[in-house]
Order: structure tokens, then sequence, then C-alpha cells
């Protein structure tokens, strides 16, 4: 018994020192970016900007301040009806951002939930969430969004119901799946042995183990999401004027994009780089939070 | 010395697409108080799955068919023992074979105890679920059990981890403990340490134990008694030592063979591999691979033939070699 009895020098030592990897530097170089601009975007009343939906019409149409004919009163130029276009495009952020976060919540708590009970309770209950998984998987988002929202008219709630009506079924699968592995687990075997409730295995043990993946999923749907409701905008089947989102902005200045391609390139470059961001933000966290990469 | 856990003539289906098989046929068992029984067997014998019938953890198409499971004489195996929950973790504590993953790996050690304890014992005051706990681990062989109560799983050694969760089976004092293959996956070091820990748990708490495992010669040095189950079935039970020196069933004694020993140029192994699992049979399902098989051996129903009060073998030949017996399956193990 003498092997029993000593004292373990090194527990905790993995806790402390330890050196950011490759892995937490790239996440911090595409999360600050992002940080900025979600921050400019939010913090945008209380930026000196100009009222974005003010309209002068004698100034509509000035191109950005460092070409010829700008004005550093408006730097990024001004639209069709002499609105200010870094002042929409940040306002618009405001709402391109709002939606996202929203909608991806919106996705993201019925789809983890129900994937969490797909993957543990199995049976009947799997077999009804899958199908609805696949049925989900198998209509094309924009004919979906058209017909709500010609049924239902246009506003920010069913907007935002229709992007997580197509986000849930992502989570749903991915999580499900994890869930199916987790659940063979000895600790959870040892946790249903131990007599511990069902939901508190799912909720309390389960939940957590799963808090990696769905954190990265839930970061890149909100790259699709931003792109979605570009889409549906640029439609005109989703932000209502006077509201303003970059996909409206860019259904807005199609007309123009021989006369004056800025009010139409800006809120595009802003889409694309946000998109963008987003996306190898989200590679990068799961890359950080890869199960192999893990040491237990 | 009374019986903690038994098993009577269970019989364990799965049902498959092609209608239901069974993994464990006709096995009995007793396991007395203080008492640790050695379940051998290979992979696929349906050891792990009488194991898990016992504590309830049988994948949604397996089930307990016929026969029953009792602890201290109430049957815990029917689906309408309503408080199955109570009775596992309080009464029945299980450690399974990986200790990396016998806990939750995002969840600090004193956390995870404390459930399990909290959701038995809900009469403890805080104070006295540290005491318990604190008690708990420093019979699991821990000397500073602050500390390993606030690490997580992955700040601890292999060893440690495995004493740890075999303080979560053992945390509310249950009455039998079933050990899946607890020690397989340690290095021989850590398995001893382990194999003693088990050892003066039955010794100091009275814990009757079930530990399955496929390794022979360990179950002779901890288990007091053996059973050998081959194909579903139990085919030889008896005290431990008995088991092995004097093996009586032939593939008791093939599999004792089959142990490398010092200096043997080649490993014996038994001809051919287990029979796959079926809805019925008829004979011996080790007849195809006996080397002392008659031809009635896979014609007859082969009864249960006791050698002693509370040993036997399910065996034509052991049969012929005991005079006294009539091939009564009353009370075997």
């Amino acid at each position: 018994m003498s092997a029993l009895t000593r004292t373990p020098a090194t527990y905790g030592a993995g806790s402390k020192g330890r050196v950011p990897s490759r892995g937490t530097a790239s996440v911090i170089a595409f999360g600050a970016p992002l940080a900025c601009i979600a921050l400019i975007a939010l913090l945008a009343p209380l930026l000196p900007l100009s009222n974005p939906n003010a309209q002068v019409l004698s100034e509509a149409l000035r191109p950005p301040a460092w070409l010829e004919g700008g004005d550093w009163s408006s730097p990024l130029g001004t639209d069709q009806l002499g609105r200010d276009v870094l002042s929409r495009l940040v306002f618009g952020g405001q709402l391109t951002f709002v939606i996202a976060f929203t909608g991806m919540v919106a996705g993201a708590v019925p789809g983890i939930l129900l994937g969490l009970l797909a993957g543990y309770r199995r049976g009947w209950v799997d077999a009804v969430i899958s199908r609805l998984v696949e049925a989900q998987l198998a209509l094309p988002f924009i004919l979906v969004a058209i017909a709500i929202i010609a049924a239902n008219g246009r506003s920010l709630p069913i907007l935002v119901a229709v992007l997580a009506l197509v986000g849930w079924a992502q989570y749903a699968r991915v999580i499900r799946a994890e869930t199916l592995s987790l659940r063979e687990r000895p600790f959870v075997l040892g946790l249903r042995c131990a007599g511990v409730p069902t939901w508190r295995i799912m909720l309390g043990h389960l939940l957590p183990n799963l808090a990696g993946s769905a954190t990265v999923l839930a970061t890149l749907q909100m790259g699709t999401i931003v792109l979605a409701e570009s889409a549906l905008s640029f439609l005109g089947l989703g932000v209502v004027a006077p509201d303003i989102s970059w996909g409206a902005m860019l259904a807005e200045g199609r007309e123009q994009l021989t006369l004056a391609w800025w009010v139409a390139l800006l809120p595009g470059l802003a889409i694309t780089a946000v998109v963008l961001l987003v996306n190898l933000f989200g590679d990068a966290l799961r890359s950080r939070f890869d199960p192999k990469k893990r040491s237990f | 010395m009374s019986t903690v856990l038994s098993a009577r003539s269970v019989t364990i289906e799965a049902a498959t697409g092609a209608g239901p098989v069974k993994l464990v046929h006709d096995v009995n068992l007793d396991i007395r108080e203080g008492e640790i029984l050695g379940l051998i067997g290979e992979s696929g014998s349906g050891k792990t799955t009488a194991a898990r019938a016992i504590v309830g953890l049988l994948e949604r198409n397996v089930r307990v068919s016929s026969g029953e499971i009792a602890l201290r004489g109430k049957t815990i195996s029917s689906p309408e023992v309503d408080d199955f929950r109570n009775v596992r973790g309080s009464e029945i504590g299980m450690v399974f074979q990986s200790a990396s993953m016998s806990l939750n790996p995002l969840m600090k050690v004193g956390k995870q105890l404390k459930e399990v304890v909290r959701r038995h014992q809900r009469h403890l005051s805080r104070q006295q679920i540290t005491e318990r706990l604190d008690q708990v681990l420093r019979q699991m062989g821990f000397t500073d059990p602050a500390r390993v109560l606030a690490s997580f799983p992955h700040q601890l050694s292999g060893g440690m981890r495995q004493r740890v969760s075999i303080a979560l089976a053992v945390v509310t004092n249950p009455a039998v403990v079933i050990a899946d293959e607890c020690t397989s996956a340690l290095d021989v070091t850590t398995q001893a340490e382990v194999v003693q820990l088990l050892r003066s748990l039955t010794t100091d708490s009275r814990t009757a134990m079930l530990f399955v495992t496929h390794d022979l010669m360990l179950a002779q040095d901890l288990c007091s008694r053996i059973a050998v189950m081959y194909a579903g079935q139990i085919i030889e039970t008896g005290d431990a030592r008995e088991v092995v020196s004097n093996p009586r069933h032939p593939y008791t004694r093939a599999l004792l063979a089959a142990i490398p020993t010092w200096g043997e140029e080649e490993i014996q192994g038994i001809e051919g591999s287990p029979p796959r699992v079926a809805a019925d049979w008829q004979g011996c399902r080790f007849a195809p691979r006996c080397p002392v098989a008659r031809d009635e051996c896979t014609r007859t129903r082969i009864g249960w033939t006791p050698t002693g009060t509370r040993s036997g073998a399910r065996c034509l030949i052991v049969e012929e070699e005991e005079p006294e017996s009539s091939g009564s399956m009353l009370d075997h193990v």
C-alpha cells in the first residue's frame, strides 16, 4: 500500500504557466476586428454621425471624400437621396448584428435542446426529430422565407423567426450526433447508475460537454445569417425603411451601380468582410475546441 | 453470511431485425456479504450484459426476458420496480473500465461526488457531506482529499482517476459494487493498487462485489469465487482457487492452458471461435471447439451438475464423473 500513500506532486500543474497556443492566437486575431466592428455598430447612436435617414437631395450621389467632387462632410459619399453612406453603414451594421445575433440565438436554443433530446432519448423521439431535421434541410431557404414573409408581412420578429427556422436544423443534427457518442461514455452511464435524473444529466452534464461544438456552430451560423438577411433584404423581403441593414442598402444601391458604385459596393464590402471574419473566427474556435487536442 | 445479490435463471434477450436473440441464458448467481465473485469470460460472452442488467443499464432493445435479479431478496429486474433509481446508486455502485472517461471532464471531482451523495442521502448537512467525502477519499488511499476534491479529472493520474471513480461508486455505502473490467486499462502497478483497494473494501465494509474480467489469474488472486461464462451461459462455478487448480469444464481447462507461461514455446489457443448469438440452440455451445466432445454433446440438453455445495459445471462429462448427481438445475452457484 505504500504506493497509495505517496503525495502526487504534480496535480494542478496543467493550469499554470500555460503558453497561449497557436489556436488561441488566431481566435484573438480574427475575434478582435470582429468585436471592433460590432462595437462600433452597437455604439452608433453615441458616435458623431449625421442622421442616417436625413435626406439632402441637393447633395445626392456625392462620391467619397478622396474622389473628385467628394467632401469630408460625408466621407464615404452619399446615396441617391443624399443620405450619408458612412452613417448608414454604421447604423445598418447595428441592425445587421442585432438580427444576426437574435436569429442565431433563436435557432440555437431550440436546435440544441432538440438535438440533445433526440440523441439522449433515442427511439421514437429521435425518429421524429430527425425526420423534422431532414425535412427542414430539404426545403430551399429562400422559398420558405418568401412563403412565410408573403403570408405574414414584413417585420423584424418574422424575419428573426424565419432565420431561426432555417438555422435550428443544423444545430439539432450536430448536437444529436455528439450526444449519441457522449451518452455512451462511462461517466454518463455512471450518473445513470447513480440514479441522477435524466434532465439533470442532460442539462448539467451533457450540455457543458457540448458547449464547444455549439459555440463553433453558432459562430459559423452568424456568418450564414448575415448573408441570409442580406439576401432577403436585397429581395425586398427583409428590413423595411426607415430601418437600415446592409442587405437593404445593397438593394437600394443596385440601380445606381453604373453611376455611383460606392452606394452598393461599400455595404457589399462590409458584408463580405464580416462574413469572412466570422467564418475565420469560427474555424479558429473549432481548432481550439477540437476534441483531439483536448487533454483528457 | 447473508446473500446480498442473487440472479435466478436470468435470460437476457436482444430484439433484432431478425427476431430476438439470447445474449445471456439461464444465469444463476449468488453473492454474499464481503464476497467477491469473479465473472470470467472472453469478449462477447455476455458478462458485461449480465452486469449491466443488474444495474439496469441495458440498451433499449435488450431486456431481461425471464428469471429474476434480487437485491436482499427484493426483485430489481422487473420494469415495474419504480424505485429502481433509488436502488441503483444507493444500494448498487458501478465502476467502469475506462478511468479517464468515468468522470465528467468539465466538473471538479468534489462536485461530482457531492451530487451523488446529495441524491441519496438528503438528510446529510453540508458539513456531513464534506466529512463523508473526506472519509471515502482517505479510504481510497488519498492523503490529501481536499486537493483531490478541488481538481478536475485531467489533473489527476490514471490510477488516481480510477480510485476516484471507485469512490464515486461506494460513496453512498452500497451493498453491492459491480466492477466491470475496472483494472484492465491500468498498468500493472496501478492495477495492483486498485486490486488491493477493492479487497480492503470488501473486508472492511463487508461490501459484496461482482468483479467482471477476462483475466483468470487476476480473478484467482482477488476473488473468493469464480463463475466462468461462455457464449451467454455460466459453464462453471466454484471456489476461486479450486476452479483454477482443478477445473472441471473443458472450456475452463482450455482457458487455463491458453495462459502463456515462462519458457513456453508456443501459446496454446483454443481452435475456432465462439458461436454467434442465436435465438435458440441445442446441446453444448462449446462442443464444436471442445477437444473431448462426443456426438451426444451437440444433441442432448446439457443440465447443471453440482460438484460441491456452491460449485458446479454445465457439461455431460462432469455429469458422468459425479455419480450422485442427477443433473439438477437447483440452486447452483
